[in-house]
């Protein structure tokens, strides 16, 4: 059993094992990522998302993150390009890891509005990548710096990235298997048959079928593909579903770089030899005999930090287990755990004021104070409702001399192709409500 | 290992599958989601030819009405001449009721809404502009032309009949007035008559061919601006003047403030709105709306929004006329036909939407989605 332990321990975490792909995934990645920001400032989104609205939601826990004044905003996006660019060139490396994970990481907590699932990969990447060493070879800096060359790094460094990519696939694939996805192809009835014109697959949209043929698919393939992609028999085979199945969803669906993302990070799943071949092409080549040396500055903490890291990104996405209710409707323990395009959901939310004195009660007009991008997430995401409650009852209590601001909402959510039902409490005094990890029992069962 | 981890994989998904598969008996869903067989281009053949462009055919007419009687108007200002441009003026504002809800392609494209009924009219602005005698009516946010700025001309810009007459015949500024009102008119009918010709020239065909449920599709287009303008009743019609957002009643701010018709007018465009949604006696939402089996509890969605059309309506036929001493003398039932007109918005907005698988797209997405 202790031999069994050991293998394992070798095999996955201490053995030296050669450092190209870690080499290519710090390229791709980096230069993505790069021209990721460069669109983001072209397509003329930080004047959209973090200067026009007036009003910003938070993640619980980081309330403290505040939009920068414009100047300071494309300053933050081109800090991304640069770190990006230095992450890609692997110029000083440790300082562009850090700058690019923070400065990503900052503009992402700006607004939870934006929340996507694949910008939090990124910034898991990003963290990950500070500690990883991708720099010791084919850098700006090993050109500088020829003592930090090496061939060889251990295991574990690339099989962090693998862990993460099975995790992400694999949580993707299960949060699917809910009866909306599976048995009434929900939310692809919505949104394929929006997609009529898309070439020669397009006209087969219009059939039920398709919808439900594309939910197992979908669903089989976010299941399965981690573990296809981890055997070398079907390795090549499975990459080619990645590129045809990320491809698809490029052209199917707004999502920006997620494709690009999953179809480049997937590369660490292939051999060196593989990574060493195409490098080769860009002029890469290692004559380096082994002259394997790690030396962290404490093992075990390395790994107690690692083993904490991966421990949480397993929890993580069954967190919903603990809270009541179906957490597509409460979307309690929603965000952080891969479920990627699971709803279509409308909803509609008046929010009324009355004073706790005199008791005149008034009807407030969202529109005054968000983007339609804003008001379309609050209306379906309960902890931007209690906020929103929040900010009001500063608003009406501070610019419209209301006493003790009672806060109640009239919400309405209609879900994958359903009819409305009420989301929100509306006896409940929102002002009162303290958000926290606990179950929200003001959301309606569904 | 091989084995191991299929080991892993198959009870993972078994766990899984037991844990999601929560309660699927609820009385929300339908059995015919975005019902996609429905024959969409039926439909709005017969919202085109049966509703749309009738409605602006009849306000293209009533506008040619309400050209001559200013025309005659300007020529004789006397009081039956001004009685007689009156009701030309109301009926062509009733009609346009129906109209307000078709902005979309050529409406859209010439502002219409916003040339024909921006309100409260901008009583400075109109007279800073006769005064001027220089004035641009392609300004969407500008609130000097269209219905509001004739009512204030034709009702309220003077205190009497005597007086309004007067500023039309012995005033100083007779002419500039005159030109103005002329101006008004003159503006509205090119407008309306662009919009009309583009509708029975080529747009009509596009509108009925452009079917399925994507942003920018005719069902889309329908939905999206039925919505819009429902919600413009339930804000600028109602709300606004009664004081739901701050307490503060501006009755000052209803439709047709001068004249004093808001009732008649809100009533017309509930009735239109129906009207629409039924798509008269042919193919309309509320058979879109079947053909989904779209259900709300034990009714059909169909049923819950006609009974809400219907109580909507009936709460503002029980108001009368002029609508700011209404809002001054009994503002609880102004309120109470606020409310009644508000609980249909979510019957509108998420029901049907949701039931017919089209997005809400004035609400753009900045952004990528995933």
């Amino acid at each position: 059993m202790r031999d069994f332990w050991k293998k394992i321990v070798a095999r996955w975490i201490t053995n030296p094992t050669n450092i190209a792909p870690l080499i290519s995934f710090r390229i791709l990645f980096g230069g993505l990522m790069m021209i990721g920001a460069i669109r983001f400032i072209a397509n003329g989104w930080i004047e959209k998302l973090y200067v026009t609205p007036s009003f910003f939601f938070k993640f619980y826990g980081f309330e403290w993150v505040q939009v920068l004044e414009e100047t300071s905003m494309y300053l933050l996006l081109y800090g991304i390009v640069i770190s990006a660019a230095m992450l890609m060139l692997g110029f000083l490396y440790r300082l562009a890891s850090v700058g690019f994970f923070l400065s990503f990481t900052y503009l992402e907590l700006i607004d939870a509005t934006n929340y996507l699932n694949h910008y939090y990969l990124v910034c898991i990447f990003a963290l990950l990548l500070i500690f990883l060493p991708a720099h010791r070879d084919f850098s700006i800096d090993a050109w500088l710096f020829p003592k930090l060359k090496v061939k060889f790094v251990p295991a574990w460094t690339i099989n962090i990235l693998i862990a993460q990519l099975v995790i992400v696939y694999t949580c993707a694939g299960i949060a699917k298997l809910n009866p909306d996805w599976l048995f009434r192809a929900m939310p692809l009835l919505i949104w394929l048959p929006e997609h009529r014109d898309v070439f020669l697959l397009g006209y087969f949209f219009k059939f039920k079928w398709v919808a439900y043929l594309f939910s197992w698919v979908g669903a089989i393939y976010d299941l399965s593909i981690a573990y296809f992609l981890l055997f070398s028999k079907t390795r090549n085979w499975a990459y080619l579903a990645v590129v045809v199945f990320h491809l698809m969803t490029f052209l199917l669906f707004n999502i920006g770089l997620f494709p690009f993302i999953m179809i480049f990070s997937t590369l660490i799943f292939f051999p060196a030899a593989t990574h060493e071949k195409v490098l080769a092409w860009l002029g890469y080549q290692n004559e380096l005999a082994n002259n394997y040396t790690f030396r962290p500055l404490n093992r075990l903490a390395l790994r107690m930090i690692l083993g904490f890291f991966l421990f949480l990104q397993l929890l993580l996405p069954f967190r919903h287990w603990l809270y009541p209710g179906a957490v597509l409707w409460t979307e309690e323990g929603y965000r952080f755990s891969w479920r990627v395009m699971l709803v279509e959901k409308i909803g509609h939310t008046v929010f009324y004021i009355e004073d706790g004195v005199d008791h005149r009660k008034v009807e407030v007009n969202n529109g005054r104070y968000l983007t339609l991008f804003q008001e379309k997430q609050l209306n379906v995401q309960a902890d931007f409702i209690l906020q929103f409650a929040h900010f009001l009852k500063k608003e009406y209590q501070e610019k419209h001399g209301f006493k003790n601001p009672i806060v109640t909402v009239d919400a309405h959510v209609a879900m994958n192709g359903r009819t409305s039902q009420r989301y929100i409490d509306p006896t409940v005094d929102l002002a009162k409500i303290k958000d926290g990890w606990s179950p929200k029992s003001w959301i309606l069962k569904y | 290992m091989k084995t191991f981890s299929q080991l892993v994989f198959g009870a993972v998904l078994i766990l899984s599958l037991s844990l999601t598969a929560c309660k699927d008996n609820d009385d929300t869903i339908n059995s015919n989601p975005c019902s996609v067989s429905f024959d969409q281009e039926a439909m709005f053949a017969n919202l085109a030819d049966n509703i749309i462009i009738p409605s602006y055919l009849d306000l293209k007419t009533k506008i040619e009405g309400l050209n001559n009687e200013m025309e005659v108007f300007l020529a004789a200002p006397n009081a039956t001449n001004l009685a007689t441009l009156r009701a030309a003026w109301l009926t062509a504002y009733l009609s346009w009721q129906s109209c307000a809800y078709y902005e979309f392609g050529p409406a859209e494209n010439v502002f219409l809404r916003n040339s024909l009924n921006n309100f409260p009219a901008n009583q400075n602005g109109i007279e800073q502009n006769i005064a001027a005698g220089t004035y641009d009516f392609n300004q969407p946010d500008n609130y000097d032309k269209g219905f509001p700025a004739l009512d204030y001309l034709l009702f309220g810009v003077a205190e009497n009949d005597t007086d309004i007459l007067n500023k039309y015949t012995n005033d100083a500024d007779a002419t500039k007035y005159k030109t103005y009102a002329q101006a008004l008119v003159t503006d509205m009918k090119t407008k309306v008559d662009q919009t009309y010709k583009t509708w029975t020239t080529n747009y009509r065909d596009q509108f009925v061919g452009n079917t399925g449920t994507a942003a920018g599709t005719s069902l889309s287009l329908i939905i999206n601006k039925l919505n819009q303008n429902y919600e413009f009743i339930k804000r600028e019609k109602l709300g606004t003047p009664v004081g739901i957002v701050f307490d503060i009643p501006n009755p000052k701010t209803v439709e047709a403030y001068y004249s004093g018709n808001a009732v008649k007018l809100a009533n017309a465009a509930l009735e239109a709105a129906r009207h629409l949604y039924l798509g008269g006696t042919g193919l309309g939402l509320d058979d879109n709306l079947n053909a989904a089996d779209a259900r709300k509890g034990d009714e059909t969605l169909d049923a819950v929004i006609q009974a809400r059309f219907t109580e909507a309506i009936a709460a503002v036929a029980q108001l009368n006329d002029p609508l700011d001493q209404a809002i001054e003398n009994d503002r609880a039932s102004v309120i109470n036909a606020y409310n009644k007109v508000t609980t249909q918005v979510v019957s509108l907005k998420t029901d049907m939407p949701s039931a017919l698988c089209v997005s809400i797209t004035y609400i753009d997405n900045p952004s990528d989605s995933d």
